[in-house]
């Protein structure tokens, strides 16, 4: 790797990782509520 | 290594890594199936299925993680160069369990007749507009299509066909399954079961894997930036314990070259980083039958002067060391190719 790519790597990645973490942070926030237990359904796919 | 060449393919390290890795993912997976067993007993087939779909899909997200651990580790502490040293099995093997989740996933449709309805899954185009209610499969898929490429490609041919910065730049989608994965998982099992394991798991994996490469960022940034040398210009290296025996360490001379600093015993010697043949890590390879031996392809180098054993003629440039109060040193400036520039050092403890 040359210097420049590790200085391209060192500015992108930061972005990457940060965009992953914000996807997982709202895939959770959003979720919908859990079934009330007596109307357990199967999962679905 | 022209005449007859012979890459060290296999070896008693390699064969030992693989049995620890083959044990321990079946180890995983058996013990991951007798919990989920006892949990919920499954009342039927489809149930059965489901819990070795989980199984393996576990297996594979968290070895996806610790493939992506593993070079920042070794960065960080000598000792885990040896899990670097053939990441290559481990890659291929995660590639297989996630392919048998993905078979496992047919089957569970499969007895239930609802094969035909899987492609839906895919097509309903609208979806694709969605956030929550995005196609999960697809992200697998994907991340699985990326994973077939690297453990299709992961023979030494493609190496040499590719040439190496493309094969490492290829290698490098790692991080691109590793993404679809997450997502794959939070928008898919998360949405549907609400025990905190699966955000626990997710977390823990995106914490290990973003500390570890940060630590190891800030090491080496410290490393290139501001390595403490001597006087004279000297790089410092560590006391001789801190190169692993039989591995290296590698310092970074001023103007960016990589210096690999081998062990062998009490004999202390610093080549460059780059292999003679495609400019493989030779710092990430090992010493083997007297050897430095680089992981790529196994050409062979002598660690006292650079040379490949004979009837080979490669020669390395080399560095000079010495040893400083306690400390090993290197020269950055390199000595021409082949030159003798080893030393024996006083006492190493290990
Ligand atoms: C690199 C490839 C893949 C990995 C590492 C992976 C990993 C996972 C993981 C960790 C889960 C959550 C299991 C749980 O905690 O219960 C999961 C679930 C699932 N995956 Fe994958 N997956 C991959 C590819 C695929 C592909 C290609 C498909 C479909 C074509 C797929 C279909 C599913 C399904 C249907 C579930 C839900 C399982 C359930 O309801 O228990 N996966 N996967
Ligand atoms: S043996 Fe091929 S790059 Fe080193």
């Amino acid at each position: 790797m040359t210097r420049k790519h590790r200085f391209a790597h060192r500015m992108v990645w930061p972005a990457l990782a940060f965009m992953l973490a914000l996807g997982f942070t709202m895939a959770l926030a959003l979720r919908a509520p859990p079934d009330p237990p007596h109307a357990a359904s199967e999962p679905q796919r | 290594m022209s005449v007859a060449f012979k890459a060290v393919q296999w070896n008693r390290d390699k064969l030992i890594y693989d049995a620890v890795l083959v044990a321990g993912v079946a180890i995983y997976i058996a013990g991951f199936a007798a919990v989920a067993w006892r949990w919920h007993p499954p009342k039927n087939l489809p149930d059965v299925l489901d819990i070795w779909l989980r199984a393996f899909g576990t297996a594979a997200f968290l070895m996806l993680t610790v493939i992506l651990c593993i070079g920042p580790l070794a960065r960080l502490d000598c000792r885990f160069l040896k899990l670097l040293y053939n990441r290559r099995h481990f890659g291929v093997l995660t590639f297989f369990v996630a392919a048998t989740h993905v078979g496992l996933m047919i089957e569970w449709f499969a007895v239930q007749g609802l094969l035909h309805t899987l492609p839906a899954d895919f097509t309903t185009w609208e979806n694709y507009g969605k956030f929550i209610g995005f196609p999960f499969k697809t992200l697998g898929v994907a991340a699985l299509a990326i994973m077939l490429t690297m453990a299709a490609t992961s023979h030494d041919f493609w190496l040499g066909f590719l040439k190496p910065p493309v094969w490492k730049a290829l290698h490098m989608a790692v991080y691109a399954a590793y993404g679809l994965v997450v997502m794959h998982v939070a928008l898919g099992i998360m949405q549907y079961e609400h025990t905190p394991l699966i955000p626990l798991m997710l977390i823990g994996s995106l914490g290990a894997v973003a500390t570890l490469h940060l630590m190891a960022g800030w090491r080496e940034w410290d490393a290139d930036h501001g390595r403490a040398a001597a006087a004279d210009g000297w790089l410092l290296v560590g006391p001789p314990n801190a190169i692993p025996d039989k591995g290296a360490r590698i310092v970074t001379a001023s103007g960016g070259e990589r210096i690999a600093v081998f062990r062998d015993g009490d004999q202390i010697g610093a080549l460059t980083n780059l292999c003679a043949h495609q400019n493989g890590p030779l710092g990430e390879g090992r010493i083997i039958d007297g050897c430095v031996t680089c992981p790529w392809h196994g050409y062979q180098y002598r660690l006292a002067d650079g040379c490949a054993p004979p009837p080979f003629i490669e020669r390395l440039v080399t560095y000079r060391v010495r040893w400083n109060q306690g400390v090993i040193e290197v020269d950055p400036h390199p000595l021409p190719p082949g030159t003798p520039a080893s030393i024996t050092c006083p006492r190493t403890g290990a």
